[in-house]
């Protein structure tokens, strides 16, 4: 039998519901691999494994009184630890809130589990999510699997080292500049960054509110979409929630993308780029122009506003979730991550609302591009997974610091609030993954799914083991 | 590029928004502010008439 920790969700859950192995079965090889690796590769922060043992005794007894909760039933997933999960602590990655337990379910974690899908502990974060590295000062940085001496990435760092290691085929992120996408790209595994408001937010801890976006990560887009189709759906309960009635994620991934025009920037994300990560975005052009589609250059000057309007608002807003408690209590956090709150003290009110207005134009700019292109695609990140304590680093002769580096394109499209997708396309010399992330109009989300599904029916990226156990 | 921030200044500053923590700390945060402000600059020259401000801070769009 193949080894079960290796398959997608996808594929696993298939096997559940077909009888050729138990949920039971299936969480005890998660259980098994996670038990022996993880004092290694560090992907948790609360490990829920006896109650995910019995979530799998009765998934079992579900499906055997033919009952089944949904295509996810039985698959296992990691929660990063900035969702609530009832009678579960929820640290926020931060010493701050190491005795909190929330009464209730994220929006998001429950939806998972009404689609069959079982959760299997609390993975590590960022402080707060407020870094795109995957550092943790309280408890610890996630290994890198592909990379020993590499950092994750973040903030869902956790979630991307965990389905890396295969100790869950799947998880949930939050992306508020990349932090899905970015540890997605590091660890070799798939994220989206869906349409801003199309995942309930309810439940998870802000950290900007006009960017914060769940999103999940997984070993494909495949599993990205069963993900969706659990995921997307309007909730009063979050103000921000926006729906798409209808959309089933999954049954639109076939379809290919031939006679799909991909848009490539041809301002700011390439200075600097280091120049494997340049091969590979080249590379899956070429595949995706084989498979019909045409690639085009994008003429987007906006993007230069990138770093200014995200650092702004984004901190800005950080500092009014949670200025307060870092005023009072900043001596029990990370100071790197207590300094970068409390810069956003020091944001004026009108350079705060200049920031928002210049996001509106840019995300209008972006929006016309959407008229011209069905996607855009770039990079995921501009290099390879910098070193653990790497601060600066440089990329075709430019020194530039880690955090900038990893945030510098992804960022682009939560300042437009479209959906993103990092999908593996390829690894550098040193065997550290690359990603290749494309880009739709706002709730286009199905047809990014559907590109980075067609890209995968023609690589094999997205397979490789990470080299670990 | 903003005005450099001298300590004295930075301490007043910090005192206006609240920010009560020792000096050694505040001589940390000093250059990270500093640098934040530089990064933000380029806000100055953005174009953003076609925006009204309720659109945008309302998150309307």
């Amino acid at each position: 039998m193949t080894e079960l920790t290796t398959l997608s969700a996808s594929a696993l859950a298939r096997m559940i519901a077909a009888r050729e192995v138990s949920a039971s079965e299936a969480m005890q090889a998660f259980v098994e691999r996670t038990d022996a690796l993880e004092p290694e590769v560090g992907a948790f922060i609360t490990r829920t494994a006896e109650q995910a043992l019995a979530d799998a005794k009765r998934a079992d007894a579900e499906l055997a009184a033919g009952a089944p909760r949904g295509p996810l039933h039985g698959a296992p997933f990691g929660v990063k630890d900035i969702f609530h999960a009832a009678g579960v602590r929820t640290t926020n990655g931060s010493l701050l809130d190491a005795d909190y337990e929330p009464d209730e379910d994220a929006a998001a974690v429950g939806l998972l589990r009404q689609a069959g899908a079982i959760p299997v502990g609390k993975t590590n974060t960022v402080e707060f999510a407020f870094d795109p590295t995957g550092r943790n000062a309280a408890y610890g940085m996630p290994l890198n699997p592909w990379g020993r001496d590499r950092m994750p990435g973040g903030s869902s760092s956790g979630t991307g080292a965990g389905v890396a290691a295969g100790f869950f085929p799947m998880g949930l992120g939050s992306d508020t500049g990349g932090s899905v996408r970015i540890p997605s790209a590091l660890c070799g595994v798939s994220g989206l960054k869906p349409t801003f408001g199309l995942v309930s937010q309810r439940g998870v801890t802000p950290l900007s509110h006009s960017f914060d976006t769940v999103g999940p990560m997984a070993r494909t887009a495949e599993d990205l979409a069963l993900m969706m189709n659990a995921l997307a759906a309007h909730d009063p309960g979050d103000p921000v929630s926006v729906s798409a009635p209808g959309v089933d994620y999954a049954a639109n991934l076939e379809g290919g993308v031939s006679g799909f025009v991909i848009g490539v920037p041809v301002q700011y994300v390439w200075e600097p780029l280091d120049t494997e990560v340049a091969l590979a975005f080249e590379t899956a052009m070429k595949t995706l122009e084989t498979l019909g589609a045409r690639v085009t250059e994008v003429s987007l000057p906006e993007l230069e506003w990138t770093s200014a309007l995200a650092v702004c608002i984004t901190t800005a807003e950080a500092a009014m979730a949670h200025g307060e408690r870092v005023t009072a209590h900043g001596d029990r956090m990370d100071p790197a991550v207590r300094r970068r709150f409390e810069s956003g003290l020091f944001i004026s009110a009108s350079a705060y609302a200049k920031a928002q207005r210049a996001r509106v134009a840019y995300a209008r700019a972006v929006a016309a591009a959407f008229e011209r292109v069905d996607l855009l695609a770039t990079p995921t990140v501009a290099a390879p997974a910098p070193l653990r304590d790497q601060e600066t680093m440089t990329i075709a002769g430019s020194e530039v610091s880690s955090r900038e580096a990893l945030l510098r394109i992804t960022r682009i499209f939560n300042l437009s609030r479209a959906p993103s997708v990092s999908v593996p396309c390829g690894f550098s010399q040193d065997g550290l993954p690359l990603g290749l992330m494309l880009s739709g109009a706002r709730l286009n989300d199905a047809l990014v799914l559907r590109a980075a599904h067609a890209y995968q029916t023609a690589t094999d990226w997205h397979t490789r083991q990470a080299p670990l156990g | 590029m903003p005005v450099e921030l001298t300590p004295d200044a930075f301490a007043s500053w910090a005192r206006a928004v609240g920010l009560t923590a020792d000096a050694a700390h505040l001589e940390t945060l000093r250059p990270e502010v500093q640098a934040m402000l530089g990064r933000v600059a380029p806000l100055d020259a953005i174009p953003v008439d076609g925006v009204p401000v309720e659109r945008a801070v309302g998150g309307a769009e």
